[in-house]
């Protein structure tokens, strides 16, 4: 396989057609990819392609979904939508049924007080307990690059509220116009999409970040190359990541 | 798990209330929906509009179908790519960047990846299959009274880019489609032709750079 020092300029404007639909073999779009963070003229004449290939779906035969279609849509989305309602609301109901189950475990009255107090310090002093004992949760996150991207940094610095996080990432080449960036939050090997991103002509980008937990109880942090919009697991090379 | 990463955080400044027809009227309980340009609509769903996202399912339903269609040729598996492709949307409008591409352009990558990402899962791309494109024809105008102007530009727009196709040669529209609609790479284009690795490289690229020259 060439290498993008024996592969002339020519060579690569010439595979920029073809890099724009995404046809090349493997090797030459490694190649092309590498070269367009340090070529505005490439670049220049690749967005050129790009607009051909983002044209291309008008000549496609056109066909038209089925009337329901749009009802199945809002059904989907609205099932999703209760689905995660009943999960956020699912710690209250244990709760109310610690505090139901001891209550009537004694007579009502007097009782009935005293019980739920018991529980209620227990739970605090176990929590207190747990805190001075837990160690502190780091606030910053360096991720490393691959091979895939030798030149890219990046940082993941949280917030006060541990599920808030900034990601900024320097040194990652810009990406033809059918990829992104995703970030993956990976804890006990399920990977879960922190975010789609494209970076500047210079290869930075900051993002922030909303987890549906603590950022510091994943295990670990990855950022792949995927399609356009991202993907729902990675399939693309990794070009930083971040182990516990 | 869904995550949510709100426009006011990620994506909000890529959101140019200039190009709205009505800025003034951008957030009131009545406003038409039918007036708001792509951008402002995929703001609306970012924050939970349903009638947004409806909207932008009637202005792009055909053109999504059309492209998942023109890769799956097969029915049943278009309107599932569609219904995840509109799904994604309502999860992802908050990533949607205003900057880097159009709406429908967004909308028809998502497409093709996802629909050739389906072909790849289930291994069901034959070794020769040719598409026809959609040949030119004076068609009516689209029977869309709810947005007569988006079904007009979408007309004009499949006007344009098939014209552009059919000055191709038969085998420039023939490699086209299967590296377009398929996925292939030139290897397996060749292979599936067979025919020489730099000749099917010849006709692609031959086949961009006319349309380079027509489209842009």
């Amino acid at each position: 396989m060439a290498t993008i020092q024996e592969t002339n300029h020519s060579d690569i404007i010439a595979l920029l057609p073809a890099y724009a639909i995404n046809s090349l073999d493997a090797g030459e779009t490694e190649i092309v990819t590498r070269h367009l963070p340090n070529c505005p003229e490439c670049r220049a004449e690749l967005a050129h392609f790009a607009v051909v290939v983002d044209a291309l779906p008008y000549a496609a035969p056109e066909a038209i979904p089925a009337p329901d279609l749009k009802a199945r849509l809002f059904e989907q989305i609205q099932t999703a939508s209760a689905k995660e309602t009943a999960v956020t609301t699912s710690p209250l109901s244990w709760w109310q049924r610690i505090t139901a189950g001891a209550s009537g475990l004694f007579n009502p009255g007097r009782w009935q007080l005293a019980t739920v107090l018991a529980v209620l310090l227990l739970l605090v002093g176990s929590f207190a307990l747990w805190q001075l004992l837990k160690p502190a949760a780091p606030d910053q996150f360096i991720l490393t690059p691959t091979a895939a991207a030798p030149h890219a940094q990046g940082v993941m610095e949280v917030g006060s509220n541990s599920q808030k996080a900034t990601l900024t990432v320097t040194g990652l080449p810009p990406l033809s116009a059918e990829n992104q960036y995703q970030l993956w939050l990976i804890q006990d090997g399920v990977r879960v999409s922190g975010g789609v991103f494209s970076v500047e002509a210079d290869g930075s980008q900051t993002i922030s970040i909303h987890a549906p937990q603590p950022i510091p109880d994943y295990g670990a942090f990855g950022i792949t190359i995927e399609p356009a919009g991202g993907s729902p697991g990675p399939t693309g090379e990794r070009v930083l990541g971040y182990n516990l | 798990m869904a995550l949510s990463q709100t426009v006011d955080d990620f994506r909000w400044p890529a959101v140019e209330y200039g190009r709205m027809k009505n800025p003034a009227r951008a957030f009131t309980p009545h406003v038409n929906l039918k007036e708001l340009e792509d951008p402002v609509l995929m703001a609306q769903i970012a924050h939970g509009q349903e009638a947004a996202l409806s909207e932008l399912y009637d202005r792009y339903c055909r053109l999504v179908m059309s492209v998942a269609y023109g890769v799956t040729h097969n029915r049943e598996t278009a309107e599932e790519v569609t219904l995840d492709i509109f799904t994604r949307v309502w999860q992802k409008a908050g990533s949607y960047d205003a900057t880097q591409a159009q709406v429908s352009t967004w909308l028809t990558r998502m497409t093709r990846n996802r629909a050739i990402d389906r072909l790849r899962r289930e291994a069901v791309r034959p070794a020769k299959y040719s598409i026809s494109w959609a040949e030119i024809t004076v068609e009516p105008v689209l029977d869309d009274a709810n947005n007569p102007e988006m079904a007009v530009q979408q007309q004009m727009e499949q006007q344009r880019v098939r014209t552009a196709i059919a000055s191709l040669t038969d085998v420039q529209r023939e490699a086209l489609a299967l590296a377009y609609f398929q996925g292939y790479s030139h290897s397996e284009i060749a292979q599936a032709l067979n025919e020489p690795l730099g000749t099917i490289k010849g006709r692609i690229r031959g086949a961009m750079l006319k349309l380079r020259d027509l489209l842009v």
